[in-house]
């Protein structure tokens, strides 16, 4: 059932063509334990704060994040028996490595944020500066650094195929609506961006692959690489911060959410978020160089006997190997969609439960999210919510986060991780975000609520 | 209330489940130490295919031929001068004299002569020829000849030489020499013959040898004093710097020198031990004579040699003399050949299995009576001596030792060990054990590379024909450990010692070479690093 649950996702990204190499934020802790600060919005846009008016400047939200799929740092320092020293093991780290990880940071700041509730529509305006960078490692690659190639890896290809650096930075102008139906059953909301790009580096294409044969020692490298870059500066360039308004690298993208209350008790939710492209056209770099197999058998001595230029010669066909085309053509990139489902139940009025599955894309490559949350509403200005995640191939994330409200104001902290404060080396995911929002008015509800 | 307590019951659980999870060991990142980071690599150092050519062709006088069935014969050939013309004939200067007196001249005695008289004499001299032989006629190439006189008369006297035998142009040579009485004596007089391109009829008319005929005319123009008698008129021919274009005459008592050459045999440079089997060898005396006279050659020995040990091994049974053909023109050459094989000797293939390291052969040999004969200036007898030998029979035990300069620098703060692979797919039908030693500069073992003897080249398989079916394929390694490799940075040289046989060689199996077999060679290098991080 749960193959044909995720056969049935990956299908539908495909479909849509929503395929990115970055990494997107993902804040766990955030999604279902945080609905009704006006920041959720941002999470699935059929949420909303429950007062009638949001604003902040500078203030509303600030997320940053950092994950490594490949390995924790415990993984890779280990006691030595003798004098429990710590040592630099990259074998312990490479047995815990898939054949292709990833090394990712992310960062969200909101730079101005607006909602507004009117009867059953909610108005919002935000904007909001976005950065995602990704390092995709292929296991062979770390194990060709640290071993060799003349261990494991010796007499096969050394597959390091989608190694490579994604980086997006750009910020993001956006709308936002939702509205509620059926009697406030079900609620449906949209975002939607402009986007002006900053800064960008692509890796459309890496194919890189080192096979060394067995009993000859023969090297024969492989490869191929198409690598886009915008807005990254030279070294005679200083680096343009233009990008962050100009829009001459254009995009749009929508986000997309919808909450059920299949009962008092039970709500389902789903959202897509950052469905859409940036076209980069300004201070555009691209590397390019096509298929290439090239072998070296060790210098030929019958040429090396009789041309003198023979060493000059095989330096001169590495150079011509490794040479990339390089042309300023401008390219779109598809944003890193993340598709959100999510349950709450509500086991009192004061404790709920919840899960939430995460689904992105990385290098063409599907990756879930499982979250479980727990949530507390211990008073009305206070909530507090524990989670925990399986995600980058690490089941020991749990999440903590709190919100308080009061006095016209909303303020949350939410992480992922909260062990990899307590324990940064065995963390592979941490993910943070603190925000501070004024919220003014309640809603109809509310003020009910508050009557009865 | 109940929902109070339920609700402070699980804030409580989650504080718990927070303080159990964090309590796991955490790690003290201040105890990191330093480690070795120990990568592995290996790559590809040379490669290289040799063909036959490599293998056995250098930069001496063997060549490699291939014959009609596509096998090879590797040769070994020398070309000499045997002899040429001056070892046979040399013109040394020489002097002829004539004194006579007036009285032998039969001029008449008296008181006092005012007249002119004219008194002659014929001579014939002997040519000096030290080395033999009746010469006829001389075309000179260059060459002198001095005239002097000198007379005590006190009267004019005039000379007039005439040379009959002696022709310039055609023409016999006259020269003049005319003394002018001036009161005192003795009277001298000189002149010259330049002899380029004169031609000297030595047969004295018709017949002779060795002879030269001079007629002088002597006139007296008086001076009013008296004739003695005794008065002297001589004269003196010196012939210098004597060389010919062609000397006719005939030659049998010329007495030829001893001529002895030799052939490295490259095959066997740097065998010390072992038996080779060669299927047909033969040798081939190639005679090039360009002298208008015949030889009979006479091989005084031919034999091999180990240099070593100074042992030699004599070819017998052979046909030791052998006449050549004479150049019937001047400038024409007469080839004739001489092959020695199994056919025509008792042990042509005994003397080439102990590895000699050279052939030797000593010629001598005389002229036949045969007529007139010519020996022109650049007339000589040119040998060119080829060994063959035919890459197919077999060959055990053969032992080789090369030393090679050489240096092996692993030794590197990063480097914990190397190892070499040495990868040879052999395509030839030798198998060898090879013996490698890292020595210093004084010859000191460094590292027994191989431990001993190794199966480093492994022998292809051959048909019943001797043709090899299939390359055969050796790796090997050779490890320097950490605690060898400072050691072996003092490497100068490094020693070959190569022990080996054709394939089966011990059971007497033929092989034969062709230029097709290859020899695929791959060196490459494994090194495990050390680095502290």
């Amino acid at each position: 059932m749960m193959k044909n649950y995720q056969f049935a996702l990956i299908a539908f990204l495909f479909l849509f063509g929503i395929q990115s190499n970055v990494l997107a934020q993902k804040n766990f802790g955030y999604y279902n334990g945080m609905q009704n600060l006006p920041q959720s919005h941002y999470y699935n846009p059929s949420w909303n704060a429950k007062n009638k008016l949001y604003f902040s400047i500078g203030t509303g939200m600030h997320s940053v994040g950092i994950s490594n799929s490949g390995f924790a740092l415990k993984d890779v320092l280990v006691a030595r028996p003798q004098d429990d020293s710590l040592v630099i093991s990259p074998a312990g780290a490479i047995d815990k490595m898939a054949r292709n990880n990833f090394l990712s940071a992310t960062a969200q700041n909101e730079l101005l944020g607006f909602g507004i509730k009117v009867k059953q529509n909610y108005f919002s305006f935000a904007v909001i500066n976005r950065f995602d960078f990704s390092f995709a490692y292929p296991k062979d690659f770390v194990k060709l650094i640290f071993e060799g190639n003349g261990g494991s890896l010796l007499g096969q290809r050394a597959n390091m195929d989608g190694l490579g650096l994604n980086m997006n930075s750009y910020m993001e102008y956006g709308v936002g609506f939702n509205r509620e139906f059926l009697d406030a059953k079900l609620k449906v909301g949209v975002r939607a961006k402009l986007l002006s790009g900053i800064a960008n580096v692509h890796t459309k294409k890496s194919v890189l692959g080192l096979t060394t044969d067995q009993e000859t020692f023969d090297l024969t490298i492989d490869g191929a690489l198409d690598l886009r870059t915008s807005g990254i500066p030279d070294s005679t360039q200083q680096f343009d911060q233009s990008g962050a308004y100009n829009f001459k690298n254009h995009g749009t993208a929508f986000d997309f959410g919808a909450t059920y209350a299949v009962s008092e008790k039970l709500k389902i939710t789903a959202s897509i978020l950052d469905v859409g492209s940036i076209k980069w056209t300004q201070n555009v770099h691209n590397y390019n160089r096509t298929d290439f197999t090239y072998t070296f058998k060790g210098a030929d001595i019958n040429q090396a006997l009789n041309d003198s230029n023979y060493l000059q010669n095989i330096q001169d066909t590495l150079k011509n190997v490794f040479l990339l085309d390089k042309n300023s053509q401008s390219y779109r990139t598809a944003l890193p969609t993340r598709i959100i489902l999510g349950g709450n139940y509500d086991i009192n009025s004061l404790f709920g439960v919840g899960a939430v599955w995460f689904s992105d894309f990385a290098n063409k490559k599907y990756r879930p999210t499982l979250s479980l949350t727990g949530t507390l509403h211990v008073k009305n200005w206070l909530f507090v919510n524990l989670n925990y995640s399986m995600t980058a191939r690490s089941a020991k994330n749990i999440g903590f986060g709190f919100a308080l409200k009061g006095l016209g104001m909303s303020y949350f902290v939410a992480t992922d991780n909260i062990l990899a404060a307590l324990n940064p080396a065995g963390a592979k995911v941490f993910h943070i975000s603190t925000g501070l929002g004024f919220c003014i008015g309640r809603t109809d509800k509310d003020k009910i609520n508050k009557a009865e | 209330m109940e929902n109070s307590r339920n609700n402070k019951r699980i804030a409580f659980a989650f504080i718990l489940a927070t303080l159990i999870i964090s309590s796991c060991k955490k790690l003290e990142l201040n105890k990191i130490a330093t480690e070795a980071w120990s990568p592995n690599l290996a790559v590809p150092l040379a490669i290289g295919e040799f063909g036959v050519y490599d293998v056995l062709s250098g930069n001496d006088s063997s060549v490699l031929s291939v014959g009609q069935d596509v096998s090879l014969a590797i040769l070994y050939s020398e070309n000499k001068d045997i002899l040429v013309a001056a070892d046979l004939i040399d013109l040394p200067n020489q002097n002829f004299n004539y004194s006579a007196s007036m009285a032998s001249y039969g001029v008449p005695i008296v008181p006092s002569f005012s007249g002119t008289q004219t008194v002659s004499t014929n001579q014939t001299f002997s040519l000096n020829n030290a080395a033999g032989g009746s010469l006829y006629t001389i075309d000179f190439q260059s060459g002198i000849l001095n005239i002097d006189v000198a007379t005590n008369l006190m009267h004019s006297l005039k000379y007039d030489f005439i040379f009959p035998d002696l022709l310039e142009n055609g023409i016999p040579v006259t020269r003049t020499i005319d003394l002018v009485y001036n009161g005192s004596t003795p009277q001298v007089g000189t002149t010259t013959v330049n002899l380029n391109n004169a031609i000297l009829d030595l047969t004295n008319g018709s017949g002779g040898s060795n002879e030269i005929r001079v007629n002088l005319d002597l006139t007296i123009t008086g001076s009013g004093n008296p004739i003695f008698g005794t008065e002297y008129a001589n004269f003196d021919l010196n012939l210098s710097n004597l060389d010919f274009d062609l000397i006719t005459g005939e030659f049998s008592s010329l007495v030829l020198p001893n001529a002895m050459d030799t052939i490295a045999l490259k095959l066997f440079n740097n065998t010390t031990q072992g038996t080779f089997t060669i299927v047909n060898p033969t040798m081939e005396f190639k005679f090039g004579n360009s002298f208008g006279l015949p030889v009979d050659i006479n091989f005084n020995s031919i034999k091999t040699k180990e240099l070593v040990s100074g042992a030699e091994f004599p070819l017998t049974g052979f046909p030791a003399s052998f006449s050549l053909a004479q150049a019937t023109n001047v400038g024409q050459v007469a080839t004739s050949t001489l092959m020695i094989s199994d056919q025509n000797s008792a042990n042509i293939q005994d003397i080439l299995s102990p590895t000699p390291k050279i052939l030797i052969y000593d010629i001598g040999g005389s002229i036949p009576t045969a007529g007139t004969q010519f020996i022109a200036h650049d007339s000589k007898i040119n040998l060119q001596g080829t060994l063959t030998l035919p890459l197919e029979g077999y060959a055990t035990g053969f032992v080789m030792r090369d030393t090679i300069a050489a240096t092996v620098n692993l030794d590197n703060e990063f480097i914990e060990s190397a190892m070499i692979r040495l990868n040879i797919d052999n395509g030839f039908p030798i198998e060898a054990k090879v013996h490698i030693l890292l020595v210093d500069a004084n010859y000191n073992v460094l590292k027994d590379l191989t431990n001993g003897y190794q199966d480093l080249i492994k022998a292809a398989p051959v048909d019943g024909t001797g043709k090899v079916t299939q390359s055969a394929k050796a790796i090997n390694d050779f490890t320097l450990t950490n605690a060898e490799l400072p050691t072996v940075k003092n490497t100068a040289y490094i020693i070959f010692e190569v022990g080996g046989q054709t394939t089966d060689g011990n059971l007497g199996t033929v092989v034969k070479f062709y230029d097709s077999y290859k020899l695929s060679l791959r060196l490459g290098l494994q090194v495990q690093g050390k680095v502290k991080i």
